[in-house]
């Protein structure tokens, strides 16, 4: 019996020190994902020439939630998607016309990107400040010269 | 982790039943049949290298055995126990490190104004967290395995452990060795010199 107790002392001292050992915590809740929803519905409407004979582009997209968005960011790149440069910013419509489309001799490929920009709560300070929301998908499109 | 308590528990209570078991034989077989506490981890045997080798025992496993002139045995507890606690620090500091890593990403997440920044921290937070949770199961196994063996090691030095005697520091064993190896011995009369 003693021998029993002795034995049970020693395991529930060291099932106590095993369950004392510090734990993982649970990580924080995400919020990133609810401060401005994505950028939809991103397509073209129409290429036309211009009055001033300049080939332009129109597109359009939509946003699920406009609370906490101020205006949206337009970037473009061509030929491949690694060099985008913005085209507009401070936009507060749903559609873009892009006239500035860069020379080429037969064809040209761009990318388009549309960016929400919103507004959050700095942790530190509790000031409001800017937030750029998640990327559109990519509008991929492919421009060709007119032959007659 | 549930399984591992369960199985050292397990394994303990088989101990502690085949312990008693030898003990009831042994009891039955005593001469006086008093029933106590000496009996039980005959103490009687308890001299002072006895002690001294249980006070060993408790901070280094497999030194008692191996102060009582158990040596493979109490080599086999102490590597065991040893590589075990090193798994333990090791396991615990990668722990630590993912946690202090988890709290600067935190950090980072947090005061990130752009979408793309605020998801990449995330992803980092949630790959962190789950090399975090292998730690931690990895350091509870090598904590669980320090302590089972360990109390292995008590238990085989109370019940198991025969005291083979001190061990000289040089027996005649070992200098016949000597002396069939070189067959040069130089007797010396101290008395003689005076």
């Amino acid at each position: 019996m003693n021998q029993s107790l002795l034995i049970f002392s020693l395991l529930l001292t060291f099932l106590f020190v095993l369950n004392s050992c510090s734990k993982t915590e649970d990580l924080i809740t995400p919020y990133h994902y609810s401060i401005i929803p994505k950028v939809t519905n991103l397509k073209v409407d129409s290429v036309y020439m211009t009055f001033t004979e300049r080939q332009a582009v129109k597109f359009s997209w939509s946003i699920p939630d406009t609370s906490g968005l101020r205006f949206f960011e337009i970037y473009r790149s061509q030929k491949n998607p690694d060099n985008y440069r913005i085209l507009a910013s401070n936009y507060k419509s749903y559609v873009y016309v892009d006239s500035t489309l860069p020379s080429y001799t037969d064809s040209l490929r761009l990318f388009y990107l549309v960016y929400p920009i919103g507004t959050k709560k700095d942790m530190r300070s509790g000031v409001e400040i800017s937030y750029i929301g998640p990327p559109s998908d990519t509008l991929i499109l492919y421009v060709y010269k007119k032959t007659n | 982790m549930k399984k591992l308590y369960v199985f050292f528990t397990f394994f303990c209570f088989v101990h502690i039943l085949s312990a008693q078991y030898s003990f009831e034989l042994d009891y039955n077989k005593s001469e006086d049949n008093q029933l106590n506490f000496y009996n039980l981890i005959d103490i009687e045997k308890f001299d002072s290298r006895r002690i001294t080798g249980l006070v060993y025992s408790i901070f280094i496993p497999g030194s008692g055995q191996f102060y009582l002139g158990q040596k493979t045995k109490g080599a086999l507890f102490a590597v065991t126990f040893i590589s075990s606690l090193v798994g333990t620090l090791v396991s615990h500091n990668n722990f630590i490190g993912n946690r202090e890593r988890i709290q600067s990403l935190e950090f980072e997440y947090l005061n990130s104004d752009r979408y793309t920044l605020s998801e990449y921290y995330w992803q980092q937070m949630v790959t962190v967290h789950s090399e975090q949770k292998l730690h931690e199961k990895s350091r509870n196994i090598f904590i669980a395995s320090s302590i089972a063996i360990w109390t292995m090691n008590m238990i085989d030095y109370l019940f198991f452990t025969k005291d083979k005697g001190p061990i000289e520091f040089s027996s005649n064993f070992h200098l016949m060795n000597r002396s069939l190896l070189f067959s040069i011995s130089v007797p010396i009369n101290f008395v003689g010199a005076k």
